[in-house]
């Protein structure tokens, strides 16, 4: 139960709330008794975290499957037998010309010109490339695949995927997000829990016992008026107005069904949420932090997520987790014009974001990953790519120890091993992940201060592969 | 059992229900197992053809016979078959439907019949009939308008019949939207088209076919938040009107004139989607191929005709796989824009002109769908396309998936597997042996008894979380909202083409393919409904809505003297303002017009309270008037459409 159901069901019916402040700060208190009188084994405070100060972990979702393919490329190509010349063979005309890559480290490997900063990143040692990562039930072979052998469900539909890499488990029936499981056990006695999503609902903040706040980036965050007597205008008669919807919260709790009760309770976590988070999300000089992000949407979101970590100290916020989501990845068509477009948002908006990070001087305790639906097709269709199954992530933040991690699979068109095929031994350009979503988000769960107990709770399946800690944090 | 008596699950209609039947019988006397049915072409007996075989039945079991109800064993197990009864619906009549399973048994070549017991669900109450009252009426139009007002609830009372009033709305000119945005814009601005299509929701009288529309814009979804369509604002028009049109026409037709048009061709990236090319590593675009199945027609797993997923050890059963996306990728070749001027090339293009095929790239080889129908080699572009499409049409899942989305968007998010099937039966045949008719399936969702009774027979179930959209429309059109000066509706904090970032809602403005809200969201809180729209109230679109609310009502209502400004949207509360000195009639009036149904008791008794507080002054009866429409209009309540 979430704790707002549990204060609920506490509450006598038709309590009066004439002392609004009051009923809040009861509700506060009932809220953190109810979350860890029912929390589960979990959910005791980590000590961790008392002792590395706070940490905020933000999820990048790259929404429609991200050709990632595209954007970190083999660059050894003054080789023989190069990786590059067999990425380019297989990619086509969407393969990117080797003199236009920026090189990251050594040079083997590079950038898309399109994303500048993420090279700058990379290059001052501040990101890890995981490599061809997807859900996977455990090291899955070529023939693994072909004969249907513990293969993550309903693979290569942008829905079902969505929910494999949010949840890290290979199978549909879980409903937990990883990121919300996260902020269960380390945030457990939260008075407002610091979880947040700039994108709406989502699955991956969505665990029991966590509640996550949802805000939005092109709303600024208001207050309820008619609910909230404090705020007064030019009708004076709000404080029995106010004491009417109280009534109606309690009533729709007391005598109506789940969708009363549950919308009751909407309600007032929204009054609570607004209350606390109106100055700390406001667009105001005094909560600057320094982004240049106008009309570019992603960056509007992480804009929220700066200001939230700048004010996490005053919040009383120790572990906080955060969602964003950029859509428009699913490139079936026309991709060399629209990936530019969407290289620009997204490259600009992590740029700005870690340039706030670092001015807030909160580097090392901010790290920031993508994750995506699947990589896309490594050949194509004409003037895009298919839905696919691995593909790369990046994660980023100063606690990150710089680098590529996970094994870069075969792009090669014939006797793939990393390719699905199909049974006339096609080449389907659908990589088979060499490192599994559960050891990447374990790999994040760690930092964020959950114990190898409690990833094995989280991540049943991490149990069959032998990396549980990727290395990278 | 060993004794052979078993129990089916409730069976209140044409249904398909995989049941466990134990039968004791000498595998050498074993001759078939019959089913005795009332149907509405009267009682049917037929014999059920197994679709596994039979053979480990018959050979090297004995039983002994079971007379009655003990059967003894002889050492060797009892056989549990599982007898699935979709093979009824292949040796009906067309157009007949079970209304009950009578009898079960095996027959034995001695003809002796052993038999298996079934329980029938009792039927479904019949629609009640007699006067339709005030808060049925609400409720009813609630459901198929984008709100009740008080002329459209004394119109349906007069006529005193659900199907007469639908029979009225089928009628009515469509109200579109193509010619009105031609006529004031130039089609490069969604702004616009958002004009118009709020006026047509707020104030044109086909309320319930645009209600279907909008309904069926959630499904063949579009959007111009895709940069490519915001500039083809007559295309997206000409979309949406397509919709309305074809609202209560044929689902065959629908999805084609879904498929062949460019606006959906450009976002599902069918347009210049070109047949393989081997050398070049170049295959057939998947995107429509995968999404036309997935999400208009069929969806990811299979259905029984009650919409409720199969499963096969506890696993839901796929309806398709990858290979059979490659398949229907390939079919949907060749295809562009009508007016292009050559296959690649790169101008403006109408995109109300539906697409036309180019021979040359299509792909003509031979091509396995569903059910194993097979497309053969050398057929056209437009030949492939309709055999694709057929293909889709018939498969057994169209009728429940529809009926289950359709019964979401307008009456509750959690139908009963009965309803689904109620509703899925009439789209697989409308009474007139025709497939697929959407006037008969939207009658038959506001005409059940689900839709009509829910409240009462449901009372912890049924309902849905009103859209946001919906509901703000649904305010302006109570209380006859007059648009302003401009004639174009507006809220004080957002213009009426923005609303969508305070509502998260916006027609043909979905973020993805997948709707605003994603189809398995849940209500949460504990709760394991299902309740999508939930998905789209977060904390601070809630308070932006309610302060929507707030600021509509008591800033911008009519009865304000001072500071109205003349292109505000108003809403009119002279009649409220009327009932104000009894405070028992305004709340009476206004709960049924707003909820349909009465506020609880303790609700109810403080809001008296605080409307009784104002004087009886004009002033004071104005605060009353705003109170209690304040009150109920943003309570929980009104969240809540049941």
């Amino acid at each position: 139960m979430s704790p707002t159901s549990t204060v609920s069901t506490a509450q006598p019916a038709g309590s009066e709330s004439n002392a609004g402040l009051m009923d809040r700060r009861r509700f506060l208190a009932l809220a953190g008794m109810g979350v860890t009188v029912t929390a589960m084994p979990l959910s005791f405070a980590s000590a961790a975290a008392a002792q590395t100060g706070p940490r905020s972990l933000v999820c990048v979702f790259l929404a429609g499957g991200a050709d990632s393919a595209n954007i970190f490329i083999p660059r050894d190509f003054d080789q023989a037998g190069s990786t590059y010349d067999t990425y380019r063979t297989t990619r086509g005309v969407l393969a990117e010309p080797a003199n236009t890559l920026i090189p990251f480290d050594d040079g083997q490997f590079g950038f898309n010109r399109l994303f500048p900063e993420m090279a700058r990143i990379a290059n001052r040692g501040d990101m890890a490339i995981v490599q061809n990562v997807g859900p996977l039930a455990r090291p899955t072979t070529r023939a693994d695949f072909e004969a249907g052998r513990s293969i993550p469900e309903v693979l290569f539909s942008h829905n079902s995927q969505q929910k494999l890499w949010q949840t890290g488990r290979p199978s549909l029936a879980p409903s937990q997000g990883w990121g919300g499981r996260i902020s269960a056990v380390v945030n457990g006695g939260d008075e407002i829990a610091p979880s947040f999503s700039i994108a709406g609902s989502n699955i991956w903040s969505s665990a029991q016992d966590a509640p996550y706040s949802r805000v939005s980036a092109s709303v600024a965050v208001s207050r309820l008026r008619g609910y909230d007597a404090e705020l007064r205008n030019w009708i004076d008669s709000f404080e029995g107005v106010e004491s009417v919807m109280r009534t109606a919260l309690n009533s729709a709790r007391a005598t109506g069904n789940e969708f009363d009760r549950v919308l009751a309770d909407s309600i007032d976590t929204a009054i609570l949420t607004t209350e606390q988070l109106r100055d700390a999300t406001a667009a105001s000089a005094a909560n600057d932090v320094g982004m240049d992000v106008d009309g570019n949407d992603l960056g509007q979101q992480l804009q929220v997520v700066a200001r939230l970590i700048r004010n996490r100290q005053s919040l009383g916020m120790d572990r906080q987790i955060f969602f964003v989501r950029m859509g428009g990845w699913d490139t079936h068509g026309e991709q060399e014009d629209r990936f530019e477009e969407l290289a620009q948002e997204f490259d600009e908006a992590i740029g700005q974001f870690q340039g706030a990070v670092d001015r807030l001087g909160v580097t090392d305790s901010v790290t920031t990953f993508t994750a995506s639906d699947f990589g896309r097709t490594l050949g194509i269709n004409g003037d895009g790519t298919d839905h696919a199954w691995g593909g790369h992530a990046f994660v980023m933040g100063g606690a990150v120890n710089g680098g590529t991690y996970g094994t870069f699979p075969s792009y090669s068109t014939t006797n793939n091993p990393d390719d699905t095929g199909d049974r006339r031994d096609n080449f389907a350009g659908r990589l088979i992940p060499t490192t599994a979503v559960a050891q990447h988000a374990a790999t994040l769960a760690r930092w964020m201060g959950l114990s190898e107990r409690q990833l094995d709770q989280v991540f049943p399946e991490l149990l069959n592969f032998a990396e549980r800690d990727l290395g990278f944090l | 059992m060993a004794d052979g008596t078993n129990t089916y699950r409730t069976f209140d209609g044409t249904g398909t229900v995989g049941n466990e039947v134990d039968f004791a019988v000498r595998a050498s006397d074993f001759f078939g197992v019959y089913i005795e049915t009332t149907t509405n072409r009267g009682r049917r007996q037929f014999k059920i053809v197994p679709r596994s075989t039979w053979p480990e039945f018959l050979f090297g079991y004995r039983y002994e016979v079971g007379i009655g109800t003990q059967t003894r064993r002889t050492g060797e197990r009892i056989y549990r078959r599982s007898i699935d009864l979709a093979f009824i619906a292949q040796i009906l009549e067309p157009g007949t439907t079970i209304t009950s399973i009578d009898k079960v048994f095996a027959r034995t070549r001695s003809q002796l019949d052993i038999e298996v017991e079934v329980v029938n669900a009792p039927p479904p109450p019949p629609p009640p009939t007699g006067d339709i009252t005030r808060s049925a009426a609400v409720r009813f139009l609630t459901q198929s308008s984008f709100g009740a007002t008080e002329a459209t609830v004394a119109e349906l009372m007069a006529m005193g019949s659900y199907d007469a009033w639908i029979d009225d709305q089928v009628a009515l000119p469509i109200s579109r939207t193509e010619a009105e945005v031609r006529s004031r814009s130039n089609g490069s601005l969604g702004t616009t088209r958002h004009y118009v299509w709020f006026n047509n929701a707020v104030e044109e009288p086909d309320q319930l076919r645009q209600r279907v529309a909008f309904a069926l814009s959630q499904l063949f979804v579009v959007s111009d938040i895709d940069y490519t369509l915001s500039n083809s604002q007559y295309a997206m028009c000409n979309y949406y009107d397509m919709l309305a049109e074809e609202a209560f026409g044929n689902f065959r037709t629908l999805l084609e004139r879904v498929t062949l048009h460019a606006v959906m061709g450009s976002y599902l990236s069918m347009v210049r989607n070109e047949k393989a090319n081997v050398a070049l590593n170049i295959r057939p675009d998947e995107n429509f191929a995968r999404e036309v199945m997935q999400l208009f027609t069929i969806g990811l797993f299979e259905l029984d005709a009650q919409g409720q997923v199969r499963t096969s050890n506890g696993r839901p059963i796929e309806a398709y796989d990858q290979r059979t996306v490659e398949q229907f990728a390939k079919t949907f070749t060749g295809w562009n824009y009508a007016d292009t001027r050559s296959w690649d090339a790169n101008h403006a293009y109408d995109r109300t002109l539906p697409m036309t095929a180019w021979p040359e790239y299509h792909d003509t080889t031979r091509k396995e769908l569903l059910n194993g129908t097979v497309l053969p080699a050398g057929q056209t572009a437009e030949q492939d396309m309709q055999g694709a499409l057929d293909n889709l049409f018939a498969h057994s899942n169209v009728g429940p998936f529809i009926a289950t989305h359709l019964i979401r968007q307008l009456v509750t998010s959690n139908p009963t597997p009965g309803y689904i099937g109620r509703v899925a039966a009439a789209f697989d045949d409308d009474g007139n042996g025709t497939r697929g008719n959407m006037e008969a399936v939207v009658r038959a969702i506001l005409t059940d008894t689900e839709a009509r009774n829910g409240p009462e027979t449901l009372p912890t179930t049924f309902g849905k979380v009103r859209e946001p959209l919906i509901r703000m429309i649904s305010l302006w059109r109570a209380f006859t909202a007059d648009s302003g000066s401009r004639g174009v509706y507006s809220t004080p904090q957002r213009a009426i083409d923005q609303l969508d970032s305070l509502f998260l809602q916006g027609p043909m403005r979905a973020p993805s393919v997948f709707n605003f809200f994603p189809a398995g969201g849940r209500l949460g809180g504990g709760s394991t409904l299902f309740a999508p729209e939930k998905s789209i109230l977060s904390e601070s679109g809630l308070a932006a809505i309610n302060n929507a609310f707030f600021n509509q009502i008591y800033d911008r209502n009519n009865r304000r003297e001072e500071g109205l400004v003349d292109y505000w949207t108003v809403i009119d509360i002279d009649r409220e303002y009327d009932l104000a000195d009894d405070v028992d009639a305004l709340i009476d009036h206004l709960e049924i017009l707003l909820l349909g149904h009465p506020l609880p008791a303790d609700f109810r008794s403080a809001l008296e309270t605080q409307v009784a507080s104002h004087p009886t002054t004009p002033e004071g009866l104005t605060y009353r008037a705003m109170d209690a429409i304040y009150c109920i209009a943003a309570s929980p309540f009104h969240l809540v459409q049941k």
